[in-house]
Parts: structure tokens; C-alpha cells; sequence
């Protein structure tokens, strides 16, 4: 029914090739789940597929009919339902319900009545009942979500893209959406993809399984020939290879009487760390590490349980004085959170010492620069102190965090998804970073939504699924597969 | 995001959007007034024509670099201060309450204590709209604004109440203050007088805080970026109540000087103009308070040239406004549109 002919995408701004020459046959009739490691091309490829995203190569053909940039591949019949659709703030789902497809200017109250009833009848044949007069703003994004599929589905498509349809979604609703989403497909000769990192799922309700990694199909499974295990290896192959080579220095493993500096008591994800080591915490999408981030650095209460630094309860102290403890932080956000992008680099780098940096309660620039220059030939860092921020690439404004928040030899330095977007060099030098911090003394905690990042620094590696901390084990004692079954809920 | 130009060559910009208001203006004053050659003369010339004149530039230029000032500070923090005409209205109000209260013979120390009581008013408006911000996450843009917009009537109302109110004039106007709380006046009989000069010391003062020391360098990283700041551990609260208040407490100085040197009285919209203009130099000054002098000059002389070629008959009143509009319309669009580009893709 559909064929992809080798679509390609590479991202300009980080030059990430999300799709590499992909083919791929849908058929009529047919429910295919889409599976893949984060960041292994699905959402692109399927916004390739759904015209909202432009190829740089390669087509899609429709029933035999070429796909041009100047179609509305909507009214061809191809209808994506994104995982977090966007809304306007203000309007009410039944009129989102008509963007795109607005017959008329004004809706008088029967009208409308109508509209309602026949959405919610729409609504019902999938399975779910829906509030159309709350506004976007009011709205949970399971609402939104399901607004977006019944709007999609009046429009008759052939095609139906769901982006991660169940992720929010409680076992026996998702079972619902999914039944309701296969025999459509039978009725009508229509064809579902629907992506997913649920594994149970895909071998219940569809008829294919592909699987995609490092932006290729990886392979083309039906249920019946493949079983939990043989996909969950697809998935994180035994032959993963390390993305850096290792490093020339041993790598001294930590010292096991080294004091506690870091702990969590009673909370979702639990763990004790000794100074020197560098715990990696890392989930799949949407399964907890990515809370973590703000809930281990103070930027927001911890819902349950207690921190603590160096013994202390460190709970509900504020994150200046975190920061005099010494708790370093790289965060995820670099531009928003991490660095002021409008202001000079020695202005970024100068936040925890402008007290010592002060003469008589004068912030002299001479100084400024001076410390600016000191930390530039310690860490090899790029541009100049009255240079701004955003004049720096990716990778730099990285290094400048991260020299930033080590200088001082930290007592606990916490990194969120601190190698996105970098290069292979700049991810070479992180990692160098890392270990010189925690050869240091350094208790290091790594966040990351890359699983196999972490056997390239990491001394124990946690995994989280379901929202909590599953496993806790040395990286020894861990391989990628082993890994994997634990993400994917399989153990 | 595309990197930001140098300050040198926005300064150049800055240049252009100024040359290019004044040839608007020139062609303005040539295609309306019935004798283009007179109205150009009182144009550039009136503002700096005689020593009256000039005491009422250096008056202007004063107060709207105090106002200036205070907007700047704000806007620094990132803290939008729009109530500056409410808070240098009541700034006034208390300065003369307490000019009428207070024992003639307290001399130039009542003149200090009505003058502090001016700022204490101002700060008292800025500081309960930081206070909203900190504590109920209220927007100060909505906050300022609405509480200056009702403190105005309110000072009217009073200003001709029982106690405050002249009985005998014709003016909306209060008592005047007594006599000896008044500031000496300078090039008589312009409205220019001691007091305004306390701007160019209260300059330098901020100027050094803002750009100089730890407290500035925490303020103007608020400004550039909040979420970085609380990250780094500054204090938001502290950092979006402090500005908001000394910015109110600046108007409410710029409003106690107007009336204990230029009016002696509360007079209804004596202070017409100075909080919102000062939100103009603030922005031509790009909240740096070194660069707020100029701007604030700069303003001033525009408003007085505009008056003189009014007054000399040349132009309808109305053009004074539209002309300033214009020009103003220049020099901001040069400085704000870039401005708030940033933010849209930051």
C-alpha cells in the first residue's frame, strides 16, 4: 500500500543522521509496530512519512503515486498522531477538531451539538470517551492525544501513524486502543504503524514487527517467527560497540572504603555512592531517569524520601547552599538553564566566584578576565571572556559548563544527558573530564537516555523502568543486553 | 540563534536611527508649518536659545535621567517596571504631605525628610509589586501598571481634599508647601533647581553597582536569563523585589523634586510624562545606566523643541506629540526589535 524508497534525513543542526536510506513496505490490512532504542530514527521516519518532515532523499509511493513536497499528504490519506500533539492553549478540542478542515466560519449551537455528538461517537468506536469542550490548557496530554487520532480518523485515512500511542496509557486501555486500532485495519483495508517500546505489546497486536537502530531498519519480524528475547537482542544487540575508544590512562576502579558522599533514602530511585564513582541512571523515554534530573539537584522538591551530602539531610536546603556544599550540576537544558546565552562567556563561567573574585565590593574586570583566562588554558576552553555565549558551537558551550562546574573538584557533580548533540571529539573529551573528576574524589552521578553511554565512563549502572530503579549493578556485571531486558520491563 | 552584534556597530545603528529621525523631522517641520525656515530655527535652536530655555532642558534632562534610571534598573533585572507615572505621582504626594506636616523651622532637614518620604512612597508602590511577584508569581508588567494606574486618581483626589486641597484656586492644585522646604531654584525663572542635580551622583552610584560589583553581576544575570540565575543559586526573590522597589523609590524622588523645586504645589499631571518617558530612555539606553544621561538629554531636548516650535505658533499643538512619536518610533524600533528577537528564539 505505502512504500518508503531510501529516506534519508540528516538534522542540519547537529548534523544526526536520524534516517539513513530507509525502505519500507506497509501493507493493506495490516497493524505494523514500529521499535527502536531512543534516538534510533522512528518519530523522523515516521514524520518523513507523514510529510511533516522533508527528506533529503528518497520518496514515498502511495498506492503507486510518487508523494510530492507539494502534496497535502494529509488528504492523500496518510494521518500521524504525534506523541505530544501541540495545541492551542485557548481553543476547546472539538474546535482543534476542525483545524485543517474547516467547512465553515461560525458553528451555531446545534451545530456544534452535532459536531460533539458525532466526535464523541467517533471517540466511542476507539474506545474512549471525551470532554471536546475543554480548552487545550485544560487538557491532559492523554486528552490531546486522543482528540488529534478521533479528528485524524473522520478525515478517512488509509494510513495511521501513532507515535507512541499506549506510552501514557493504563494496560487495559491501551489493550482497547490497540484492538479497536487492529480490527479497523481488517475492516477497512486500512494500515496502522504504530511505535512503541512496550515489546509485549507489539507481539500482541501486530501483524509485523520492524526494528530500527542507529537510523536503519534493523529487521522485519512477524510474531510468530520471532519471540521476547529475540527482540529485545535486536534491540540491544550483545555486539553493541562503545561509541569512543578507551581511554589511554587504566581506568583505576574506585576505592570501596571511600566515604559516602552521596545518598538517597527512601525515594524511587535509592542508591548509596562512594566518592570516586560514577554512577550511570538511565530509563527509557518517559520511565523515570529523566525526573531525576531536577529531583537530585533541588530545582524541585523530592516527592518521597531524603537526600543526603556528606551525611548530612540536605533535603530542603535551597540550591545556593547545595551549591556551597558542593554540588555541581550540568544540565540537560544547556542554553535555558545551563548558561546565559546573550551574556559574555566570563560572565557564564563567574556565578559561584564573584564573591571571591571582588575587591572591597568591586567586581573588577581585569579580574574577571583573568579567571576567565585561568580556567580557558586549564580546561582548553574556546572564544574569548567578551565574547557572547551563543557565538559558541554545541560542543564548546558544553566544555564551558562543564569546566564551570569542576573546577573546584565538586563533591558531587550530577550530569543530565550531558553528550547530546556532541561529536565524537567533544564526547572524547567529556568522558576524559568525567574520570579526571572522579579520579579526583568526585562522586559523579550520570543521567543519560543512552544506555550504552554509560559502559564507556561508569563504574554502576542503574536501570529505571515503570518510574523506579530496577536494578543496581557494577558495569562488570552488566552487558548491553542484560541492560536492555531490564528497560524494556522484560525482567 | 544567531549571534548578537558588536556593541560598536548597534551603537552606529544606534546613530542612524537618530539621523534618520531628525531628517523625518526636518522634513516634518518643512511640509506642515507655514514658515519651514522659522520652525527649523525654533527647532534647533529655541531649546538652546536663552537661559530660561536652557534651565528647562537641564530640568528635563535631569528628571527623566532619574526616571531613566529607574526603568533601567528594572529592566535590568528583568523586572518590567510600568507604573513609574503612578509611583512619581506619589512620590509628589508624600513629599508635599510631609512638606505640609512638617515644623517650618526643620529648614533644609524638612526638605530631606520630604524628599525621603517621596522615595519611601515610590519604593513602597515598586516593592509591593516585587512582593506580588515573589510571593503570588503576580506579573509585575500587569501589577505596576494597574497600581500606578489607580494610585493617579487617587493622588488627584486627595491633592484637592480636606487638608491638602487650595481652596482659593482655580487649578486642580493643593496647598503650596511652606516656603522654606523649598529647593533654590537655578536660572530663574526656569523650572530648573538644586535638587535635580542629585541624578548625576545617583548615575554614577548605580552605574558602579550595576556594572561593578557582585550585586550587579547577579542583577543583570537575572535579566538575561532567570532560569540560569536560580540555577546558580542567586536569589530570585531577592533579586525581582530589590529592583522593583528601588526603581519605584527613584520616581518617587523625581516626583517629591518636582514638587518641592518646580511647582511648590501638587499640581493635577505635573509629572505628565516623566514615568513613561522614562521607560524610553531606558530602553534607547539599553538599561546600562551610563548611557541613560545621554538618552534621558536626548528626550528632553525633543520635547523642548517641539514646545518651542509650538509656542512660537508655528505648529499646531498635536504635531509637538505626533513628531516625538515619530521619532521616538526610530530610535526605539532600531533598539527593541532586535531585542525582543532574541528572546523569541532564546
Amino acid at each position: 500500500m505505502v512504500r518508503i524508497e531510501g529516506l534519508t534525513k540528516t538534522w542540519p543542526d547537529n548534523g544526526v543522521t536520524a534516517c539513513n536510506a530507509v525502505d519500507l513496505e506497509i501493507r493493506a490490512g495490516e497493524v505494523l509496530a514500529l521499535l527502536g532504542e531512543n534516538g534510533a530514527g522512528k518519530s523522523t521516519l515516521m514524520g518523513l512519512l507523514a510529510g511533516t518532515i522533508r527528506a533529503d532523499a528518497g520518496q514515498v509511493v502511495l498506492e503507486g503515486r510518487v508523494i510530492t513536497p507539494k502534496d497535502r499528504v494529509l488528504d492523500l490519506g496518510i494521518a500521524l498522531v504525534p506523541q505530544h500533539p501541540q495545541f492551542s492553549p485557548d481553543l476547546t478540542l472539538w474546535e482543534h477538531a476542525l483545524v485543517g478542515d474547516e467547512r465553515a466560519l461560525w458553528l451555531g449551537p446545534r451545530a456544534r451539538r452535532r459536531l460533539i455528538e458525532s466526535l464523541s461517537a467517533t471517540a466511542a468506536q476507539w474506545g474512549f470517551t471525551l470532554d471536546w469542550t475543554l480548552t487545550g490548557r485544560q487538557a491532559g496530554p492523554l486528552a490531546l492525544q486522543r482528540a488529534t487520532l478521533t479528528a485524524l480518523f473522520r478525515r478517512n485515512p488509509k494510513v495511521l501513524i501513532l507515535d507512541e500511542p499506549t506510552a501514557a496509557l493504563p494496560g487495559p486501555e491501551a489493550e482497547a486502543l490497540l484492538s479497536a486500532v487492529a480490527a479497523w485495519t481488517k475492516k477497512e483495508g486500512t494500515a496502522v504503524v504504530f511505535i512503541t517500546h512496550k515489546l509485549p505489546e507489539a507481539m500482541a497486536w501486530a501483524d509485523r514487527i520492524a526494528v530500527m537502530r542507529s537510523g536503519k531498519i534493523e529487521a522485519v519480524v512477524t510474531p510468530a517467527e520471532t519471540s521476547l528475547e529475540a527482540l529485545g537482542a535486536l534491540l540491544f544487540p550483545a555486539t553493541a560497540t562503545a561509541t569512543v575508544e578507551p581511554e589511554e590512562e587504566p581506568w583505576v576502579s574506585p576505592d570501596p572504603a571511600a566515604p559516602v558522599v552521596f545518598e538517597t533514602r527512601g525515594t524511587r530511585a535509592d542508591f548509596t555512592l562512594r566518592a570516586g564513582e560514577v554512577l550511570g541512571l538511565t530509563s527509557l523515554r518517559g520511565e523515570g531517569a529523566e525526573a531525576l534530573e531536577d529531583e537530585l539537584t533541588g530545582m524541585s522538591p523530592l516527592p518521597e524520601g531524603c537526600l543526603h551530602m556528606d551525611g548530612r539531610d540536605v533535603t530542603h536546603r535551597d540550591i545556593a547552599d547545595l551549591r556551597r556544599l558542593g554540588l555541581s550540576y550540568v544540565p540537560s537544558d544547556r542554553l535555558g538553564r545551563g548558561s546565559s546565552p546573550l551574556s559574555q562567556l566570563a560572565s557564564n563561567v563567574i556565578p559561584y566566584r564573584v564573591g571571591q573574585l571582588a575587591r572591597r565590593g568591586l567586581l573588577r574586570r581585569g579580574s574577571v578576565r583573568a579567571y576567565f583566562h585561568e580556567l580557558k588554558t586549564r580546561f582548553g576552553l574556546a572564544g574569548e571572556a567578551g565574547q557572547r555565549l551563543v557565538t559558541l558551537s554545541g560542543g564548546n558551550i558544553q566544555k564551558l559548563i562543564l569546566a564551570r562546574e569542576m573546577e573546584h573538584n565538586p563533591r558531587v557533580l550530577i550530569l543530565a544527558e550531558p553528550s547530546w548533540g556532541l561529536d565524537l571529539e567533544a564526547r572524547r573529551i567529556l568522558y576524559g573530564l568525567i574520570r579526571k573528576s572522579a579520579r579526583q574524589g568526585t562522586a559523579v552521578v550520570l543521567l543519560t537516555s543512552e544506555p550504552l553511554e554509560l559502559f564507556e565512563v561508569c563504574t554502576r549502572i542503574g536501570a529505571l523502568a515503570g518510574g523506579r530503579l530496577r536494578a543496581l549493578k557494577p558495569t562488570a556485571e552488566w552487558t548491553p543486553e542484560s541492560l536492555g531486558r531490564v528497560l524494556l520491563g522484560l525482567v | 540563534m544567531k549571534p548578537r552584534s558588536n556593541p560598536l556597530t548597534s551603537g552606529v545603528g544606534t546613530l542612524v536611527a537618530l539621523g534618520l529621525a531628525l531628517i523625518l523631522a526636518v522634513l516634518l517641520l518643512a511640509m506642515l508649518s507655514p514658515n519651514p525656515a522659522g520652525a527649523l530655527r525654533a527647532f534647533f535652536w529655541g531649546p538652546l536659545s536663552s537661559g530660561l530655555a536652557w534651565g528647562n532642558l537641564l530640568n528635563q534632562g535631569l528628571l527623566l535621567t532619574l526616571t531613566g534610571l529607574a526603568a533601567s534598573l528594572a529592566f535590568g533585572a528583568g523586572s518590567f517596571n510600568l507604573g513609574g507615572e503612578g509611583q512619581t505621582y506619589t512620590g509628589g504626594l508624600a513629599a508635599l504631605a510631609a512638606a505640609l506636616v512638617l515644623p517650618v523651622a526643620w529648614g533644609p532637614g524638612g526638605t530631606l525628610v520630604a524628599l525621603t518620604a517621596g522615595i519611601a512612597a515610590g519604593m513602597t508602590l515598586g516593592g509591593l509589586s516585587g512582593w506580588l511577584k515573589v510571593r503570588f508569581d503576580a506579573d509585575e508588567m500587569i501589577t505596576t501598571f494597574l497600581l500606578s494606574a489607580s494610585a493617579v486618581p487617587l493622588v488627584d483626589a486627595v491633592m484637592t481634599g480636606p487638608g491638602i486641597g487650595a481652596a482659593e484656586s482655580m487649578l486642580i492644585q493643593s496647598r503650596p508647601a511652606p516656603e522654606a522646604f523649598w529647593l533654590p531654584g537655578l536660572l530663574t525663572p526656569s523650572n530648573f533647581h538644586v535638587g535635580v542635580l542629585v541624578a548625576l551622583p545617583l548615575v554614577v552610584l548605580f552605574g558602579i553597582l550595576v556594572n561593578h560589583t557582585p550585586w550587579g553581576y547577579r542583577l543583570r544575570l537575572m535579566g538575561r536569563n532567570r532560569d540560569f540565575a536560580r540555577y546558580a543559586g542567586i536569589s530570585t526573590g531577592f533579586y525581582a523585589l530589590v529592583p522593583l522597589a528601588l526603581s519605584g523609590g527613584l520616581h518617587g524622588l523625581a516626583g517629591a523634586l518636582g514638587v518641592l523645586g518646580t511647582q511648590h504645589a501638587l499640581v493635577q499631571g505635573f509629572s505628565a510624562g516623566w514615568g513613561w518617558n522614562g521607560i524610553a530612555v531606558a530602553l534607547i539606553a539599553r538599561t546600562n545606566p551610563w548611557a541613560v544621561v545621554p538618552a534621558a538629554f536626548l528626550l528632553a531636548f525633543l520635547d523642548q523643541a517641539s514646545r518651542t516650535v509650538v509656542l512660537q505658533g508655528q505648529f499646531p499643538f498635536q504635531l509637538s506629540a505626533l513628531f516625538q512619536a515619530a521619532i521616538l518610533f526610530f530610535i526605539t524600533a532600531r533598539i527593541v526589535l532586535p531585542r525582543f528577537g532574541d528572546r523569541r528564539k532564546a
